[in-house]
């Protein structure tokens, strides 16, 4: 009740202190393992970090192209892990455009942005848009972790409403989505992702006790499989639709709860979590550092974390920026309110730069965690004055492992479908898929070695 | 939904341009009048339109997206397609058609053509068979599921506190379409499951582990007066004292900790700490107010207690071992007062006491291991009658048995086989989802809602919970069908306290009022705004919605109430004084500046920014909520105008008045904005004032029908001239959450038919309560063909 939320240094601490029993820790790589075996026990992970209401673009893209360009104001916090970053330049999210849809632009951005799929206009019923990019590969590769994936975020989804222009807060509140219809909304209280992750603390149960209460979960969720198709016999077409999602999720638990047996839970020395902290730093930087030990215990190998919703209206008063972001980026080239927004941006990079700083830091057998990681940062809108979705705020991080290389700044021909890049990035971590979204091709720059 | 809510602005548009008449103009004329008129009509101004303005890209050959908008030569045929004229509408009425780049057509010409529209789904609609339409079947959201296991099993701990947030449709967190299930939430399920049937049912094998907890704060209680009339020890007015549930009978250590006051003149002196009827106070001595963590002016006593809720009590004692009152805490020489109590343990492996939720779960306890099959049998057929909200079959109850067999067949306590069973019951699709099966439908496709449907409905409405077992069994016995069966039901049901939950959640979300929750006001232009004061606010506007929907209040009370309620906190806010204490009272508000709900501060709040007040947000809130006029959103690539009139208020109101000059603006900014302006008395928490900074405040303004006003009451008299307006919206925004499902076209009658009974009733919001759960589209519902198999 009175404890303290996690600081910095106790989790670094927490981190050194992983219990074994990890599959690739460097105890547990044999010195005569070939590196062949090596790379199999080494996963590579993908990482997404969405921010909303764009950015001040003059103070984000450098001058200069190639290597050795200048950081900006904004990128200024990636000066210690500049050699793991790479700034794209010139990519576009055509699907976010209105496209005689009017409106909206704030839910279409977090919508399109890693689905490349325009999604339909309401506020109720029938809401559509598409797979997103985390998922494809999340569902590539959901036998080999504890979880498919992880959505995290830190602001509450809307209570109330439609949440933009006629757009359904369904597509503001996430960013992953499992299928056309089915969003998966992220966890925003760091305790309960601590939970997800390692386990709540059940009054003293011990782990011959936690695999009991497994077995007999799973069996209450075969019984409730039988129970389902029966009742779906009586059911119209929608009615039915809505237990068909209800069955997937029944399945999905269970084969998780299975999976379970093969990846039990990780002891971990990291204090959990007591709640979401008041400072936003503090909850960003822990929602990373989740990040961080979900892929360094294996827990999964793909999150996506919105360190916004888009259209947010968080003030930021650690950094003296009272007023609300959102109101603030429309900023009509009030030179003011254009330094604020910079300074969020730049608030926010800083915060990133300090996760990049801690992957960089956790080695994993020959490399450190960072280089195992394809981690994307970015928005989907460019200007929030304009609310463009080209010219689009983008920049790589680690993924040396995957064939990516850091330190430099790429600028693409005007109008380059983000999909394309996602599509690079598939092939980079061995999940190649035909074509994605209003995916053209590949880009050419990120896929040669 | 959208088609209604379309027509409903074309409607504003009307009545602000006839203020009143518009009701005659929709219901008035009969049939062959209004076809007459709508040929007329379409000849004369829609054609022409449609010719001048969106025939170039909207023709057979180049029927851009797929509209094709000349071949219809007559009403008739163009009135065969509803949908293509919604959308019309709609792209006509948020300015994306014409797009940009061609001319504008002159705005009264688009109204003629928006007007035909409006009547012409008027005409469908009143010649359309009912049709009570169709609910998907709906998932528990969270308040439903926390109030349905607490009302199934009498734990209440909010099990879905953790759940991830329910997306909203239409407004309101209930609706069938929107609910979704994934797997986050499935887990979140299966775990809640377990830990329900946990706390639930209490197995001879539970052994409680020693658990902590402080009670502080809101939890110590002053017992002041009521000393003369306490009992047992320490029983004075300066006694601090607190409440708390003890798991099981135990050993446990209780804390006491003085609080550090840090004044200087504070004293070393001696406090007694009890617990009532479980012996002799404990003195102490305590010590002078070192602080630090290394000193802690803390006194600790263990001994055993029974199961039940006991008192502590701690409080400033004389030098003797013998207690005596010091005078009072305006002594604080002597005066010495308890910072927090700490309860820890039980310790040594204690036994869990029987819940009340198990006695009422276990209507049997089986002597012998042979007797547990039927006794189990019983107990599950019993909890899944309720929480399946109706009556139950042996295919029903087979599988719950199953699991309770293998859970014995492993050699499990039978407590622990009713766990089992209970959590299948907990994850089964009957009890998560509201789903409505039975009965044929009659010819026209539609059939009426069993007794046993209707009661579920009734309960979700109205309390956000099951049914209880009274309204269950008069469902099952056929007394829920007659309206008299039907309103005594729901008169009792809305006297219970459990419809405190029409109002968090209906009132909640209809006014945005669950947004008090999330608002942060800034914290250096605010410094006043603090929990207290934010949770004042948010009672006062329950209260007294709560009120209006017991008391027969209508919907001119919502405006102009010259009552509300207050707590010292509120008051203070508000700067009426007199008003002392925690509790709300009801208060007169005649001669103060406010009344009615649109002057509650909690309204005003969650329509401002954190750092000031903006006349479009409040405007904006006004048309939607209350109103039910909402304007189109902005067109696209135009910056939201508010967000550049940061600044004095003087300089915002003339920048404001600019925008509307431009007439793309001026279509809804001059609705919305005056609405807004004619608030601006209060500030971004509520407060009322006369100036903004060096500004005098102008809360001056005319609304688009003309009508002029000089200030908040002069604006809320002229908006009760739209009392019908405002009725027929909280009928629609009442009648979704009722329902669970967005309005249709086809509701638009029982909308206005529900408008009517309360137009009959001086406009009371109880009469819409007891009318909706009378109403077809309540009662019935429309087939959809069962799927074959």
């Amino acid at each position: 009740m009175t404890r303290k939320h996690l600081s910095r240094r106790s989790l670094l601490r927490g981190i050194g202190g992983v219990a074994l029993g990890l599959p690739f820790l460097d105890a547990m790589t044999p010195a005569f393992a070939t590196r062949r075996e090596v790379a199999a026990a080494s996963p590579l992970r993908l990482g997404f970090a969405y921010v909303p209401n764009g950015v001040t673009m003059d103070a984000w893209t450098p001058a200069e192209v190639g290597r050795g360009f200048e950081l900006t104001r904004i990128l200024q916090p990636l000066e210690k892990v500049r050699s793991h970053v790479s700034v794209l330049s010139g990519l576009a999210q055509h699907n976010a455009k209105a496209l005689g849809d009017g409106p909206g632009d704030h839910a279409r951005a977090a919508a399109a942005f890693l689905t490349g799929v325009h999604p339909r206009k309401t506020d109720g019923a029938n809401i559509q848009n598409g797979v997103s990019v985390d998922q494809v590969l999340a569902r590539q590769w959901e036998n080999r972790t504890r979880f498919a994936s992880l959505e995290l975020g830190t602001e509450y989804g809307g209570v109330v409403g439609n949440c933009d222009s006629g757009y359904s807060c369904a597509y503001t509140n996430s960013l992953a989505w499992h299928n056309e219809t089915t969003p998966l909304p992220p966890e925003i209280n760091p305790r309960l992702v601590f939970e997800r992750l390692f386990g709540a603390s059940r009054n003293g149960e011990t782990p011959a006790e936690a695999r009991q209460r497994q077995r007999f979960q799973r069996s209450v969720l075969d019984h409730v499989q039988e129970d389902t198709a029966r009742l779906m016999l009586d059911l119209g077409p929608t009615d039915k639709r809505k237990l068909d999602e209800y069955l997937y999720a029944v399945r999905d638990v269970e084969k998780r709860l299975a999976r379970a047996v093969e990846h039990p839970v990780v002891e971990v020395d990291m204090p959990k979590p007591s709640g979401i902290p008041a400072k936003f730093s503090d909850h960003l930087s822990l929602m990373y550092d989740l990040m961080a030990i979900a892929f360094q215990t294996d827990s999964t190998r793909v999150v996506t974390l919105m360190v916004g919703r888009e259209g947010s209206s968080r003030t930021y008063r650690e950094i003296g920026v009272q007023d609300a972001h959102h109101p603030l980026s429309h900023h009509q080239k009030n030179p003011e309110k254009i330094e604020k927004i910079t300074q969020i941006n730049t608030f926010h990079m800083t915060l990133f730069a300090g996760f990049l700083e801690k992957m960089a830091s956790i080695r994993e057998g020959d490399a450190t965690l960072l280089e195992r990681s394809v981690i994307l940062y970015g928005s989907c809108i460019g200007d929030g004055n304009r609310h463009n979705h080209d010219e689009l705020p983008v920049l790589l991080a680690g993924g040396q492992a995957a064939g990516l290389q850091g330190s430099q700044h790429l600028r693409f021909p005007k109008d380059t479908p983000m999909t394309n890049l996602y599509l690079t990035l598939l092939d980079r971590l061995g999940a190649p898929i035909e074509q994605f979204g209003d995916s053209t091709g590949r880009i050419q720059e990120l896929s040669g070695v | 939904m959208y088609a209604l809510r379309v027509a409903r602005f074309v409607l504003s548009l009307a009545c602000a341009a006839i203020a009143g008449l518009c009701v005659s103009v929709m219901f008035g004329a009969d049939d062959s009048g209004a076809a007459q008129r709508q040929d007329t009509a379409y000849q004369q101004q829609v054609t022409p339109f449609l010719k001048r303005n969106c025939i170039l890209c909207h023709q057979a050959k180049n029927a851009t997206a797929g509209l094709d908008l000349s071949k219809y030569g007559t009403a008739e045929l163009a009135w065969q397609h509803p949908e293509m004229w919604e959308k019309v509408s709609a792209r006509l009425l948020d300015g994306t058609m014409p797009p940009k780049g061609l001319p504008r057509p002159p705005m009264e010409q688009r109204d003629a053509v928006l007007n035909w529209i409006r009547d012409g789904l008027e005409n469908l609609a009143r010649n359309a068979k009912p049709d009570p339409g169709r609910v998907t079947a709906r998932r528990l959201n969270r308040v439903e599921y926390n109030n349905t296991v607490r009302d199934l099993l009498g734990v209440d701990f909010q099990p879905a506190a953790n759940f991830p947030a329910d997306d909203a449709g239409y407004g309101f967190d209930n609706i069938g379409d929107v609910l979704s299930v994934s797997p986050v939430l499935m887990e979140k399920y299966v775990d809640a499951a377990w830990e329900i049937a946990q706390r639930a049912i209490v197995s001879p094998q539970d052994r409680l582990e020693p658990t902590y907890a402080r009670l502080s704060g809101d939890s110590l209680r002053r017992l002041g007066n009521a000393a003369s009339a306490a009992t047992g020890a320490l029983a004075f007015p300066h006694t601090r004292e607190a409440s708390f549930d003890f798991p099981a009978d135990a050993e446990y250590e209780i804390t006491l900790r003085v609080a550090d006051r840090r004044r200087k003149r504070q004293q070393p002196g001696l406090m007694a700490m009890a617990v009532v009827g479980q012996g002799d106070p404990q003195v102490f001595e305590t010590q002078l107010p070192s602080g630090g963590e290394d000193s802690p002016n803390e006194f600790a006593i263990r001994l055993r207690l029974p199961a039940g809720t006991h008192t502590l009590r701690a409080a400033t004692v004389d030098a003797a071992s013998q207690p005596v009152v010091v005078r009072d805490e305006a002594d604080p020489a002597r005066f010495i007062d308890v910072g927090h109590f700490e309860v820890r343990g039980p310790f040594g492996g204690a036994r869990r006491a029987l819940t009340q939720s198990h006695q009422q779960v276990f209507v049997c306890s089986p002597r012998t291991k042979s007797a547990q099959p039927a006794c189990a049998e019983r107990i599950v057929k019993r909890l899944a009658r309720l929480a399946y909200r109706r009556p139950v079959t042996p295919a029903d109850v087979k599988p719950l048995i199953v699991l309770a067999s293998a859970a014995r067949a492993e050699g499990f306590p039978f407590e622990e086989q009713i766990r089992f069973a209970l959590q299948g019951i907990l994850v089964s699709p009957h009890f998560l989802f509201r789903v409505e099966r039975g009965g044929a439908p009659d010819d026209r496709g539609i059939r009426a809602l069993s007794p046993i449907e209707l009661a579920s409905r009734l309960s979700y409405f109205l309390w956000s919970s099951m049914p209880d077992d009274a309204l269950l069994t008069v469902a099952e016995t056929g007394k829920l069908q007659t309206r008299e069966q039907l309103m005594a039901q729901v008169k009792r049901m809305l006297a219970d306290p459990k419809a405190r939950a029409l109002t968090e959640n209906f009132a909640g979300q209809w006014l945005r009022l669950r947004n008090m929750d999330l608002v942060q006001p800034d914290r250096d232009l605010f410094p006043s705004f603090d929990a207290g004061l934010r949770a004042a606010m948010k009672r006062e506007t329950e209260l007294m919605f709560e009120t209006l929907l017991r008391e027969g209040g209508t919907v001119d009370d919502i405006l102009v109430a010259d009552f509300s309620f207050l707590n010292e906190r509120l008051a203070t806010h508000y700067g009426i004084s007199g008003i002392e204490g925690e509790e709300f009272r009801r208060v007169s508000l005649a001669g103060t500046k406010r009344s009615g709900m649109l002057t509650h501060a909690s309204l005003l709040t969650i329509s401002s920014y954190p750092t000031r007040t903006s006349p479009v947000l409040r405007g904006l809130w006004l048309l939607e909520s209350v109103i039910g006029a909402p304007p189109p959103p902005p067109p696209p690539d135009i910056p939201e105008l508010d967000a550049e009139g940061v600044g004095e208020a003087a300089t915002l109101r003339e920048r404001m008045e600019k925008h509307r000059t431009d007439p793309t603006c001026a279509a809804c900014h001059s609705k919305m904005d005056p609405l807004g302006f004619g608030l601006e008395n209060f500030d971004a928490i509520g407060r009322y004032r006369e100036a903004e900074g060096r500004f005098p405040i102008d809360a001056s303004g005319t609304l688009p029908d003309g009508v002029h006003f000089d200030g908040p009451e002069s604006m809320k008299q002229a908006l009760l001239k739209q009392r019908r307006q405002i009725a027929a919206n909280l009928a629609e925004k009442m009648l979704t959450f009722a329902l669970g499902r967005g309005l249709e076209r086809y509701d638009r009658a029982s909308v206005e038919a529900l408008t009517a009974s309360m137009e009959a009733n001086q406009y009371r919001i109880s009469t819409l309560v007891e009318e909706i759960c009378w109403s077809m589209p309540f009662r019935m519902r429309r087939s959809e063909g069962v799927a074959t198999p």
